[in-house]
C-alpha cells in the first residue's frame, strides 16, 4: 500500500497495483473495484464521457472490461488517477453509451479530459468527454438568448482580431497614410498636402530588412531574424499598430499576400535541415486569421529560374497555382481545404489568372506544324471557354484588366524573313456571349502595356526595337465595338507607365538610365499636365485615391540624394524629402470601396457643395498652421536675438582688450576706420574701370 | 553682378581668404603657389613661389604685410605681402595643414598631418617682428592623436580651436596646452572652422553634410544647417543672419556623379531658421572652401575645378535680406 498525496490535501489510500491488476486479470472474473471514501469532490474533478457503445445488459461485463483496458490505455498514467467509475445502464441494465468518472484532483481530470475528449474508442465511437462543471455551466445558460455586449464580444475574439483593422479609413480628414523606413527607423505618418507629414508613429528596427503592406492596406508585414521580435514574418494592424500574427519561418525572404489578404505564401532561401524537416521548407503557406500553418513545399526551382511570386492567386482568395514541373499544365490547389487539382495544357508556357472570375488564360508555344495558341479556361472545372490559333509567335504576354472583363493579349510576332517585328493586340471581351476576339496590329515593338485600373482606356510605350532611345507612348480606348486611338506622343524618355489607381490620369516615366523623367498626363482628352524630374529617381508610386504620387530614391540603388518627393497628381511638386539612409516609402493600401456605383455617382454629382465644406476645412487647418509656424519662428527669433545680446556684452566686455591686442600689430597710431574710408575711395574707381572694359 | 572667374592655378584650390581691408584675396591650390588677386577687378596681383607641394592653408596678417603658408612639402612659410619674397620656413616631419595668425601677430599657430607613423601636431610659433631674426623652436607643440583639418584662435588668444577628423571640436588653453573642452556635434570629419567678427560663434563645416553655429561661451551648438552633400566650408556673414556652404559630392566619387546631382553650388540659409535661402552656381566640382568679404559685400569661393570666384552683390541681395529682416521685425512685434 502505498499513500498518495491529493493535491486536495485528502490522503487517499490505494494499492499501488490495483490498476495494473486490470490488465492482467484476463478471467472473466472481474474484481470488483475496491470501496473508496467518497471525497468532497470539486465538480472539475468529475468527467462525464459520452458517446460509448450502448449494448444490451448481457454484454455489459465484456464492455466494462472492454471499457476499463481502453481507459488504461488513453490514460497512460504511472498510478491510477480515479476515485470511481460508473458505466452507466438503465434501468434494463442496458449500457447508455455513458461514463461517469471521478478523479483524484482537478489536475487529473483536465489532464483526463485532454486525452478522452476525441479518443477513438473504436471504430465507430469517438469519445466526448466534459466535466461536471461544463456541464453546470450548460445546465446554467440562460433560455432566452441575451446578445453579448460589445466589451464581452471583444474579449471574447481571437488574440489581435479585437482590433478595428480598418481604422486608418476613418480618418476625419480623409488623408492617406504612408510607411517609410530610414537608417534603422521606420515612421508612419499622414501625408499631408501643404505642410510636415504627421507622424503617427516611428519604431527602431522595427523590420531588419524590408516593409510590405498587406494588398488591402490591413497589415504591416516585418521581417525578423531575431531579436525582440522571435524569428518569421509579423504582421501589424489596428490603430496602434500591434501584432496581430506572426509566422515562424527561418530565413524567411519573401512573401506573397493572396488578394483578399486570407493568405500569405513565405519563402526563405535557406536549405531544408534534415534535422527539422517540417519546420524548414522553403515554401510555407498561412492562414492569416488564425496564424495557422496550412501547407509546405520545397519545390526544386533552379536559381536562374526562381522568379517570385512563384504563385498566381485566384482574385476571390480561392484558389493559388503554377505551372507544373514538367510543363504539362497547371497544378492548383483550392482553398480553403487545400485540395489540390490540375488542368492540362500540354507545352503551356505560361498563364495568368483573371482577377474577378474563375477563369485564367493561357498560352502554347508553336511546336513543329502546330500554330501558337492561347486559351481561355474555367480554373475551377477545366472546361476550355475560347481558344485563338497565332502564328509566326515570338512571345505573348497576357494582361487582365483589374475589373475582369477583358483580357489583352500581347503577341510578339514576326514576319517570315525573321527580321520584322510587330505586335497583335487581341483584346478577348470576357462578358459578352462566346468571348468575341478584336485584335489591334501595330507595326511596331511594344515596350510595355499597361490597362487603366478603374475604365477602358490603356497606355502603350513602342518603338521600332525594344530598346529604342526615346519610343512613342499611346493612348486607347477600348470601346463597346471597337479600339479607338487617341494620342500618340512621340520620342519620350520614358520606359514606364504608371496609373492613377481611380484612372484618368497616367505618369509616363523614364526611369533607371532615363534619369527620372516624368510626364504627368489626363488622357481623355489627351493633355499632358506637366513635364517634371526627380533626378536618378528608382521608384514611383501613386496613392491608392490617386490623389499624390511619391517619387523616390532609395539608399538599396545608389547614394545619392536618398530621400522622396511628393506631387500632386497633375505634377505640381509639393514636398522634396531628403533622408539620410532612406530606403522605404509605400503608400498604404485602401481596401475596395463600400460604395455602389450609384452612390459613387450621387456623391460625385453634389460634390461642388461638399468641397465648399472640404475647402473651409483646409483654410481653418492652414490658416492655424500659418500662425503655428509664424509662432514658433518668432520663438527661434526670440531666442536668437537674446543669445545676441548676451553675446555682444561679452564681446563688449572684452572689446578694449581685444582692440590692443589686434591693433598691436599696427604701427603706432594707426586708425583701422580712417584707412577704410581710403580703400572704399580706391575700389569705387577700380569697379567702373572694369565696367568700361567690358563694354569696348 | 557677374563674378570674376580667375583663372590661374593649375590645380584644386585649397583656401581663398580676404586681407582684413578686403581688397586683396589670396589663393592657395594644390599647384603648390600661391595667387594673390585684386577682389575689385579679379586682376592677379603676384604669386608665392617656392613651395613644392599643394599648399593647404594660408593666414595673412592685419597690415597685410607678412602671409603664411602651410604646404604638403613638410614646410610652413613666412612670406612678404610687397614682394612676394620667402621670409623664414619652418620644417616639419610631415606636410603642414594650417597656418593661422593670432590676433595680434605675435604668434602663429601650425597643424601637422599625421602620417608616416608621426602624430599630427600642434606648434606655436612666437613670430618676430619684421626684419628681425625668426627663432626656429616653437613655444610648444601638442601631440593631437588624429588628423586635424582646421585650427583657429579664439578671442585675445586664449585658446585655439582644432576641427577634428572624428567630428569632434578641440580646445586647447593657448598657455597651458590643457584641452579645455571636447565637443561633440558633428559624426564626421569637421572640414572648416570660422569664428564670427566677435568671436562670439562660430561656425564647422562637416563631411557629414551639415553645418553648425556654436555658441563660444556654453559650447552649444546653436543652428543646424542641413544639406544632401559633404560641406567643405561655412562662414558667417560679417552684416546679415545668413551663413554661406560651399561642398559637394568628394572628388573622389565625382566623376562617376550627374554634375546636377552633384549640386555645386554656394548655398544661403538663414542663420536663424536654418532655411535654405537660395544658391549661387558656376563651379563645376565641390567647393572646397569660401570666404565673405570682411564687409559682407561679396564672396568668394575656390572649387576642385581650379577657379577661384569672386562674387560681388547685386543690389537685390540688400533690398532682399533688409525686406526679409523688416518682415521678420514686424511679425515679432505683432505677436
Amino acid at each position: 500500500m502505498v499513500s498518495i498525496a491529493d493535491p486536495r490535501g485528502y490522503q487517499s489510500t490505494l494499492r499501488k497495483n490495483e490498476w495494473e491488476d486490470l490488465e492482467d486479470t484476463e478471467s472473466d472474473e472481474e474484481e470488483p473495484l475496491p470501496e473508496l471514501p467518497v471525497l468532497d469532490e470539486s465538480k472539475d474533478a468529475l468527467l462525464l464521457v459520452t458517446n460509448l457503445p450502448a449494448e444490451k445488459a448481457k454484454k455489459f461485463a465484456k464492455l466494462d472490461k472492454y471499457v476499463k483496458k481502453q481507459l488504461k490505455k488513453a490514460l497512460n498514467t504511472p498510478y491510477n488517477p480515479l476515485t470511481d467509475y460508473e458505466l452507466c445502464v438503465d434501468d434494463d441494465g442496458n449500457t447508455t453509451g455513458h461514463l461517469l468518472l471521478s478523479f483524484i484532483s482537478d489536475d487529473e481530470a483536465a489532464f483526463a479530459k485532454a486525452k478522452l475528449d476525441g479518443y477513438k474508442f473504436d471504430k465507430k465511437h469517438v469519445l466526448n468527454a466534459y466535466s461536471f462543471a461544463d456541464l453546470d455551466r450548460v445546465a446554467e445558460y440562460p433560455d432566452e438568448y441575451v446578445p453579448p455586449t460589445e466589451d464581452e464580444l471583444e474579449a471574447n475574439l481571437p488574440p489581435g482580431m479585437n482590433e478595428n483593422l480598418r481604422s486608418w479609413t476613418t480618418d476625419p480628414l480623409g488623408r492617406e497614410q504612408f510607411v517609410m523606413k530610414y537608417e534603422d527607423q521606420v515612421q508612419l505618418a499622414w501625408a499631408e498636402r501643404d505642410r510636415e507629414p504627421e507622424t503617427i508613429d516611428v519604431r527602431t528596427n522595427w523590420s531588419e530588412t524590408y516593409l510590405t503592406w498587406s494588398p488591402l492596406g490591413s497589415y504591416l508585414a516585418t521581417f525578423h531574424s531575431d531579436g525582440e521580435v522571435p524569428v518569421g514574418v509579423a504582421l501589424w494592424g489596428g490603430s496602434d499598430m500591434k501584432r496581430i500574427r506572426r509566422f515562424p519561418h527561418r530565413g524567411v525572404k519573401l512573401v506573397q499576400f493572396s488578394p483578399q489578404e486570407n493568405y500569405l505564401i513565405t519563402w526563405s532561401s535557406l536549405p531544408v535541415d534534415p534535422q527539422d524537416v517540417e519546420n524548414t521548407q522553403p515554401i510555407m503557406v498561412w492562414e492569416v486569421l488564425t496564424g495557422k500553418r496550412l501547407y509546405t513545399s520545397a519545390p526544386k526551382i533552379p536559381k536562374e529560374a526562381f522568379s517570385w511570386p512563384l504563385f498566381q492567386w485566384a482574385g476571390d482568395d480561392s484558389a493559388f497555382a503554377r505551372i507544373a514541373s514538367d510543363g504539362s499544365g497547371i497544378r492548383l490547389i483550392n482553398m480553403p481545404d487545400m485540395t489540390k487539382s490540375k488542368i492540362d495544357i500540354k507545352g503551356i508556357k505560361s498563364f495568368a489568372m483573371s482577377p474577378t472570375d474563375s477563369l485564367l488564360s493561357a498560352w502554347v508555344p508553336e511546336v513543329e506544324n502546330q500554330p501558337a495558341r492561347v486559351v481561355l479556361v474555367n480554373s475551377r472545372t477545366g472546361e476550355m471557354i475560347r481558344h485563338k490559333n497565332l502564328v509566326q509567335v515570338v512571345n505573348i504576354d497576357m494582361f487582365w484588366q483589374k475589373s475582369g472583363d477583358n483580357l489583352c493579349v500581347k503577341v510578339d510576332r514576326v514576319s517570315k524573313s525573321g527580321k520584322t517585328f510587330f505586335v497583335n493586340l487581341e483584346f478577348f471581351r470576357i462578358r459578352i456571349k462566346d468571348v468575341p476576339v478584336e485584335t489591334l496590329k501595330l507595326d511596331t515593338r511594344v515596350i510595355r502595356f499597361s490597362w487603366e485600373p478603374t475604365g477602358t482606356h490603356f497606355a502603350i510605350i513602342h518603338g521600332a526595337d525594344i530598346d529604342v532611345p526615346r519610343p512613342d507612348v499611346s493612348f486607347y480606348n477600348l470601346q463597346p465595338n471597337k479600339v479607338e486611338h487617341i494620342k500618340t506622343t512621340e520620342g519620350k524618355a520614358a520606359n514606364e507607365l504608371f496609373w492613377s489607381p481611380q484612372g484618368k490620369h497616367i505618369v509616363v516615366a523614364g526611369l533607371r538610365e532615363l534619369n527620372g523623367k516624368l510626364e504627368f498626363w489626363s488622357v481623355n482628352p489627351p493633355e499632358q499636365m506637366a513635364i517634371c524630374e526627380h533626378l536618378k529617381a528608382t521608384t514611383v508610386e501613386w496613392d491608392p485615391t490617386g490623389r499624390y504620387v511619391a517619387t523616390s530614391i532609395s539608399a538599396w540603388s545608389s547614394s545619392i540624394e536618398n530621400g522622396y518627393t511628393l506631387w500632386n497628381f497633375a505634377g505640381q511638386q509639393l514636398r522634396r524629402v531628403l533622408k539620410e539612409k532612406f530606403y522605404q516609402f509605400l503608400w498604404r493600401p485602401r481596401p475596395k470601396s463600400l460604395l455602389s456605383k450609384s452612390q459613387v455617382k450621387k456623391i460625385k454629382k453634389n460634390l461642388r457643395h461638399k468641397s465648399i465644406e472640404y475647402d473651409r476645412i483646409d483654410t481653418v487647418r492652414s490658416s492655424s498652421l500659418d500662425s503655428a509656424k509664424r509662432a514658433e519662428r518668432n520663438a527661434l527669433l526670440q531666442e536668437y536675438r537674446d543669445l545676441c545680446t548676451r553675446m555682444e556684452a561679452d564681446a563688449a566686455a572684452m572689446a578694449d582688450a581685444r582692440n590692443a591686442l589686434i591693433l598691436s600689430a599696427a604701427p603706432a597710431g594707426y586708425n583701422p576706420d580712417d584707412d577704410w574710408e581710403e580703400v572704399e575711395v580706391e575700389t569705387e574707381e577700380l569697379v567702373k574701370e572694369h565696367v568700361v572694359q567690358v563694354k569696348e | 553682378m557677374k563674378p570674376f572667374m580667375l583663372q590661374g592655378h593649375e590645380r584644386s584650390i585649397t583656401t581663398v581668404q580676404y586681407n582684413r581691408e578686403g581688397d586683396l584675396v589670396f589663393s592657395t591650390s594644390k599647384d603648390s603657389t600661391p595667387h594673390v588677386w585684386f577682389a575689385d577687378n579679379g586682376e592677379r596681383l603676384g604669386t608665392f613661389d617656392g613651395h613644392k607641394g599643394t599648399v593647404w592653408d594660408c593666414s595673412v596678417d592685419f597690415m597685410t604685410e607678412r602671409l603664411l603658408t602651410a604646404s604638403a612639402d613638410n614646410t610652413a612659410r613666412i612670406w612678404k605681402v610687397e614682394d612676394g619674397s620667402q621670409m623664414h620656413a619652418f620644417e616639419f616631419k610631415t606636410p603642414a595643414r594650417v597656418a593661422e595668425w593670432s590676433e595680434g601677430n605675435k604668434l602663429a599657430a601650425f597643424v601637422t598631418d599625421r602620417i608616416m607613423g608621426h602624430d599630427a601636431y600642434l606648434y606655436v610659433y612666437a613670430i618676430a617682428e619684421m626684419g628681425e631674426a625668426q627663432s626656429s623652436e616653437p613655444l610648444f607643440e601638442l601631440g593631437l592623436g588624429m588628423k586635424c583639418q582646421t585650427a583657429r584662435w579664439s578671442a585675445l588668444n586664449q585658446s585655439i580651436y582644432c576641427g577634428m577628423d572624428d567630428g569632434s571640436v578641440r580646445v586647447f588653453d593657448a598657455e597651458t596646452q590643457q584641452e579645455l573642452a571636447h565637443l561633440d556635434g558633428h559624426r564626421a570629419r569637421v572640414h572648416d572652422l570660422s569664428f564670427s567678427d566677435d568671436k562670439q560663434m562660430f561656425i564647422t563645416a562637416s563631411k557629414d553634410k551639415t553645418a553648425m553655429l556654436w555658441d563660444v561661451k556654453s559650447n552649444a551648438v546653436i543652428r543646424t544647417y542641413r544639406t544632401e552633400h559633404p560641406v567643405n566650408s561655412a562662414k558667417i556673414s560679417p552684416i546679415y543672419d545668413h551663413v554661406i556652404l560651399g561642398g559637394g559630392q568628394d572628388a573622389m566619387s565625382v566623376t562617376t556623379t550627374h554634375s546636377r546631382v552633384g549640386k555645386f553650388q554656394v548655398r544661403f540659409f538663414h542663420a536663424v531658421y536654418e532655411e535654405e535661402l537660395g544658391g549661387v552656381t558656376g563651379h563645376f566640382g565641390p567647393i572646397n572652401y569660401l570666404d565673405f568679404a570682411p564687409n559682407g559685400r561679396g564672396f568668394t569661393s575656390g572649387g576642385e575645378d581650379g577657379y577661384v570666384r569672386i562674387h560681388h552683390f547685386d543690389d537685390s541681395y540688400y533690398t532682399q535680406a533688409e525686406e526679409f529682416k523688416l518682415r521678420d521685425e514686424i511679425a515679432a512685434q505683432m505677436e
